[in-house]
């Protein structure tokens, strides 16, 4: 700093001398030329007066031009027009008018012809500097001299002013200077430093919050920013180990593990909180103890040979179950992991790590085992059922489908009808059969899922008193239905299951009274805004012994009185029961022996819309209305039977047909033939109908034709599964005749010709007449009797064989009878018995 | 004559005040001057330019160490331009023996010429005749005078004064001049003949001449410039400026003041008041009245030491002045020179 001041100092000092000297040069000779300047002035005015012809002395004025030019130049003390003896003609001094100077100065004045500067001692004691300017007139003659002086020390004061105000600057600059740079370097350096240092000692002390501020951009700014930088960097990593130690100690204490230290005896020299919770010890009971001191003794036998191989390797080890003795003394299994602890040296110190209570893992292992195998069971049983339902669908779709068409066989007789008819009847009740069984599955498989829609309560429940008033009467029973009329007629729930749930408890409590009376009673309530129906069955039966109440909800149990009917699967309770469930209720029975039982259920219901209510055809159909002429379909299937089956429902309504036995020759026959829609068997050899639908999705036309999916696969997955090939509708075997046009109509967009299933019956046509109560009248008594109880029991075997009778004595009128049995129009049928 | 007696007291007493105003120079040797001067002053009218050169008169006297009242007695008359009342009052002042009479103006000196011309015993100082040769007071400017006469003439010297006036206006060729007819006139138009005849630097330019009769009295300056109004208007298409005359009608106001309102040329004055004055002249190169005072002091301080009028050398003026009105030389397209300016300081009306 010293060198800088006086390196400030002399160059300063240099350069003002330098300057003073310069200024005084300049400003003597600014002075002079000056002068000069104005002796051309008032040379040129001279001039001027001289043209005209005047003699130099003859100018008025003359003199106050002398006494002007030295006032309004200050540094001017005298001007003078002298002729060449001497004289002055004009004077600034008019005391000095007419004087004759005879002086040197004046002598050199007027014998030079031209400028002459020259230093003047005048009268007055004071030195000049004197101008002189000679005058000539126009002919160049000589005629006088004009003089101006200004003092010498004019300069030398102006000097010295100008060295004042030099030096002064100089001081003050110089001062200035000295300040500024004291202040910056003291800002910059000194400061910053001192800063640094306080700064320093703080972080010394251990605060790294402090921070230097930066400004500028020289080394002291790079400095404290580097120490800022330094600062930052060990709180940062400060932090990190804080947060790290925080989050290791959070770690520690509410992992489920317990942490531990070893040293290379295998002595604990750490125990985190979680062995008391582990092993019932505090920590402070486990340091000092071998690990070997916590395990059962043959435990410890057995695991200190394997740890003396792990710290013969000095590897890191995972997972490693052993046993220890809980304080309590219970067998805790656990599961240790460790990592070696090395100095700086790399020798063995010691083992870090943690043990975890695996005890319940491994239960829960077990569990899982033993689940994943009853899993596999009822997956092998599930595929078992899948398969069954399927071998036996596929027949039954034959067998039910051609006793319905031999039902509309003309030409058979009654009998023939009456057994084809018990063929179908019997198909029905193995499918119904196996459809329980499949519900079992599906409920077994939490697959079962409801069918939500709006439906007429009061319609069902009317329904279900027809169907049942016959049967009822057979038994001379009382059925009474009591429906709340509180309740709205249309609800919203699962129509189908709860039908199912009414006509199981319906058919039971009928089939096990023998005398007295039947009732169904529906109400309602309200539960939490919600609408509960609440619906009872209730008998005077034969009731349930308290012993085998347990077993009335079971699947394929039946009891003892039910056994002894003969009849049933043992199924009907136990779906009723968990639809029930399913639909937010269980079945609850009371049952008292020889005096009858009483069912009762709630579920979850809505009120419905009549909108949404959908009301089954019971027309079949005859034929196409609209839509569909010349329709081709091709009919696929690896069974003739079935493709015979289909052939014949279609071609009876003017469908055309192509049949083929696997996907290849499908494919070749959609090429070929270009039917308008496919009927897909999904299981067959060969190429199945998933790849063969593929296939024909990427032939041309083969994405926009429609193919229906035929399959006797009944469960949800596979019909999933099927959809999601892209198929157009899906057609569950076995199918009702309905059931495939409605398919078929939907994705073909075909309106249908439909009529009375008796009208198919040629001899139906005459039916208005054949059942005029005169026919009735002309059979026999005894046979009309017979007619009236079995159709009062509802018992269509009997009925049926008993209008085989009829068939014979008036064949139309047998025709009539049957169609009405056959569509479960008792009432109609016993009205018109008695009439 | 009453009316002149009584314009004397008030002339006393302005000199006397003069004195006391004015301070005596420190070293003057007052042993010459111990005895007792008397001046007699002849004025041949009131005004300028004879005010002014009395005043430098009595001024450079006292300066010389006489002071009225003390070592110098004063006695003052006007004329009013009447050479018989000047006459008159020099054959009554005659006889009382005054050291020196000095008479202002040329009428003044025509009337000194017709009483002492010739009268070794009187010595007679004039200043501002125009023309103290023509009147036959004085030979020439070069030599003893032949008489009791000295003393200085008015006039710029003819030469100057055109120079002058080509120096304002190079182009001009032709120069109006109406002049009084009374002596100084004669002279000095003869002088501007000759010149024009004589000097090849003036070839080229004329002057026309128209005379005026000669007014006298107060008001007399206003009569003869209202006779000249004519002969401005007839000349005024004719020529490219007026010349001031160098006359009666010439020092005075009324002459500038006719030719600047009637004339579209502009007029060179005579006297500093044409410009300065505001009296009409659009420039003016005139004699020092001061000088003139100044350069007669000195003679009249000579014949008090003891010297003859007839031993002292007459003199014309020794300095001169310019004037310039630069509105008015705008107006007639002058473009006054630089120098000029300068030369005429203080005298120019921007």
């Amino acid at each position: 700093m010293l060198i800088t001041v006086s390196v400030v100092f002399v160059s300063l000092f240099a350069s003002s001398v330098i300057n003073v000297l310069y200024f005084r040069k300049n400003y003597t000779a600014a002075l002079i030329t000056g002068s000069f300047g104005l002796a051309h002035s008032l040379n040129s005015v001279v001039s001027e007066m001289l043209a005209l012809g005047l003699p130099l002395d003859s100018f008025s004025g003359m003199d106050q031009r002398c006494r002007d030019l030295v006032e309004q130049n200050q540094y001017i003390v005298y001007c003078c027009v002298a002729d060449l003896q001497g004289r002055a003609l004009y004077h600034s001094d008019p005391q000095l008018i007419g004087h004759i100077f005879d002086d040197p100065v004046m002598r050199r004045s007027i014998a030079a012809t031209g400028p002459v500067t020259q230093m003047y001692q005048r009268h007055d004691g004071y030195r000049y500097y004197d101008m002189s300017l000679p005058i000539f007139d126009l002919k160049r003659q000589h005629l006088g001299v004009i003089r101006i002086g200004f003092r010498a020390d004019v300069v030398q004061d102006k000097v010295l002013t100008a060295i004042l105000h030099v030096v002064a600057t100089f001081a003050v600059s110089f001062i200035a200077i000295a300040v500024l740079l004291n202040y910056f370097l003291s800002r910059a350096i000194s400061r910053p430093v001192a800063e640094l240092s306080r700064k320093a000692e703080k972080i010394a002390a251990g605060d790294y919050s402090v921070e230097v501020q930066v400004s500028g951009n020289d080394e002291i700014a790079a400095l404290s920013d580097t120490f800022n930088k330094m600062s930052r960097t060990v709180q940062q990593h400060l932090d990190a180990v804080r947060r790290s130690e925080q989050r290791f100690r959070a770690l520690i204490e509410t992992t489920s593990d317990f942490v531990w230290e070893l040293d290379h005896r295998f002595v604990y020299t750490y125990a985190s909180p979680k062995v008391k919770e582990l092993l019932g010890y505090e920590p402070e009971e486990v340091i000092g103890k071998t690990m070997f001191d916590l395990m059962p003794p043959a435990e410890a036998e057995k695991m200190a040979g394997t740890y003396a191989a792990l710290t013969a390797l000095q590897q890191p080890f995972a997972g490693l179950e052993n046993q220890a003795l809980h304080k309590s003394g219970k067998v805790v299994l656990l599961e240790t992991s460790g990592v070696p602890i090395r100095d700086a040296d790399g020798s063995l110190l010691g083992y870090r790590g943690i043990d975890r209570d695996i005890t319940e893992r491994k239960r829960a292992e077990e569990l899982r085992r033993a689940k994943e195998i009853a899993e596999t069971a009822n997956r092998a049983k599930s595929a078992f059922l899948a398969n069954m339902s399927h071998e036996i669908r596929t027949p039954l779709n034959a067998i039910l489908g051609f006793s319905q068409l031999l039902a509309n066989d003309r030409s058979l007789t009654g009998r023939q009808r009456e057994q084809i008819e018990t063929v179908n009847r019997s198909g029905e009740y193995l499918l119904e059969l196996i459809n329980d069984i499949l519900e079992i599955s599906k409920i077994e498989a939490g697959r079962m899922v409801l069918n939500i829609s709006d439906f007429d309560l009061a319609a069902m429940i009317g329904d279900l008193e027809s169907m049942f008033r016959l049967k009822a009467q057979a038994k001379r029973l009382t059925l009474t239905t009591e429906l709340d009329h509180m309740l709205p007629r249309f609800i919203r729930g699962d129509e189908g299951k709860l039908r199912q749930i009414y006509l199981n408890l319906l058919g039971n409590a009928v089939k096990f009274t023998a005398k007295g009376s039947v009732s169904l009673r529906v109400s309602g309530r309200d539960a939490g805004g919600k609408l509960r129906l609440v619906s009872e069955v209730s008998d005077t039966g034969i009731g349930i012994a308290p012993e085998e109440s347990g077993r009335l909800f079971k699947y394929f149990e039946q009891t003892s009185s039910g056994i002894r009917s003969g009849g049933g699967s043992g199924l009907g309770l136990a779906i009723s029961n968990q639809y029930a469930l399913m639909m937010g209720g269980g079945i609850t029975v009371e049952s008292e022996p020889g005096k009858g039982s009483r069912f009762r259920f709630e579920i979850d219901v809505a009120p419905g819309d009549e909108k949404g209510v959908e009301r089954p055809k019971q027309e079949k159909v005859i034929g196409i209305r609209s839509g569909g002429e010349h329709t081709r379909i091709l009919i696929v299937d690896d069974r003739a039977e079935n493709r015979d089956l289909l052939k014949q429902m279609l071609r009876q309504v003017g469908f055309e047909t192509e049949e083929a036995d696997n996907g290849i020759t499908a494919l070749e026959a959609f090429v070929r033939w270009r039917p308008d829609l496919v009927l897909m068997d999904m299981w067959m050899p060969v190429l199945d109908g998933y790849q063969a639908t593929a296939r024909i999705r990427e032939l041309e036309d083969g994405a926009k034709t429609p193919i229906i999916a035929v399959t006797a696969s009944a469960l949800d997955d596979e019909r999933q599964k099927v959809l999601a090939t892209g198929v157009d509708g899906f057609l569950g075997k076995p199918f009702r005749e309905s059931e495939l046009f409605q398919v078929i109509g939907s994705v073909l967009q075909i309106e249908f010709a439909y009529g009375e299933e008796a009208a198919l019956d040629p001899d139906a046509g005459n039916n208005a007449c054949a059942l005029d109560p005169e026919a009735i009248a002309a059979l026999p008594a005894d046979l009309v009797s017979e007619l009236q109880r079995a159709v009062a029991r509802a018992d269509l075997d009997e009925v049926l064989e008993l209008l085989d009778r009829v068939e014979s004595l008036d064949k139309s009128c047998a025709a009539t009878l049957r169609s009405m049995a056959r569509g479960y129009r008792y009432e109609a049928l016993l009205e018109a018995l008695q009439s | 004559m009453r009316k002149h007696r009584c314009a004397v007291l008030p002339l006393l007493l302005l000199m006397v005040l003069l004195a006391a105003l004015v301070p005596r120079p420190a070293g003057s040797d007052p042993s010459p001057r111990s005895k007792q001067r008397t001046l007699l002053i002849l004025d041949s009218q009131k005004g300028n330019p004879y005010d002014e050169v009395r005043r430098s008169l009595l001024l450079t006297l006292q300066r010389y160490g006489y002071h009225a009242g003390e070592n110098l007695r004063v006695t003052a008359h006007y004329i009013g331009n009447d050479v018989r009342e000047g006459e008159r009052v020099l054959r009554e002042e005659a006889d009382k023996g005054y050291h020196v009479i000095f008479v202002g103006g040329t009428v003044a000196t025509l009337a000194a010429k017709n009483v002492l011309l010739g009268n070794r015993s009187q010595n007679v100082v004039f200043a501002s005749p125009t023309d103290p040769v023509g009147l036959g007071v004085i030979r020439d400017f070069d030599s003893l005078p032949a008489a009791n006469f000295t003393g200085v003439c008015y006039p710029v010297p003819v030469k100057s004064r055109l120079r002058f006036v080509r120096r304002l206006m190079p182009q001009a060729k032709v120069i109006g001049l109406i002049y009084a007819e009374m002596p100084q006139s004669v002279s000095y138009n003869r002088w501007l003949v000759d010149l024009l005849q004589k000097d090849p630097e003036f070839r080229g330019l004329k002057v026309i001449f128209r005379s005026v009769p000669l007014s006298r009295g107060e008001y007399g300056d206003d009569i003869m410039a209202a006779a000249a109004r004519k002969h401005v208007l007839e000349l005024d298409a004719k020529v490219d400026l007026f010349l001031k005359p160098c006359d009666q009608m010439g020092t005075r106001r009324s002459f500038s003041e006719t030719v600047y309102k009637a004339a579209s040329k502009p007029l060179i004055g005579l006297v500093q008041e044409d410009v300065m004055g505001g009296w009409g002249a659009t420039a003016a190169m005139y004699p020092s009245h001061d000088s003139i005072g100044r350069q007669a002091a000195r003679m009249v301080h000579e014949i008090f030491m003891g010297k003859r009028s007839g031993e002292i050398v007459p003199e014309w003026p020794k300095s001169f002045g310019l004037a310039f009105d630069l509105q008015k030389a705008r107006r007639f397209g002058i473009k006054v020179p630089v120098e000029m300016l300068r030369l005429a300081g203080r005298n120019v009306v921007k």
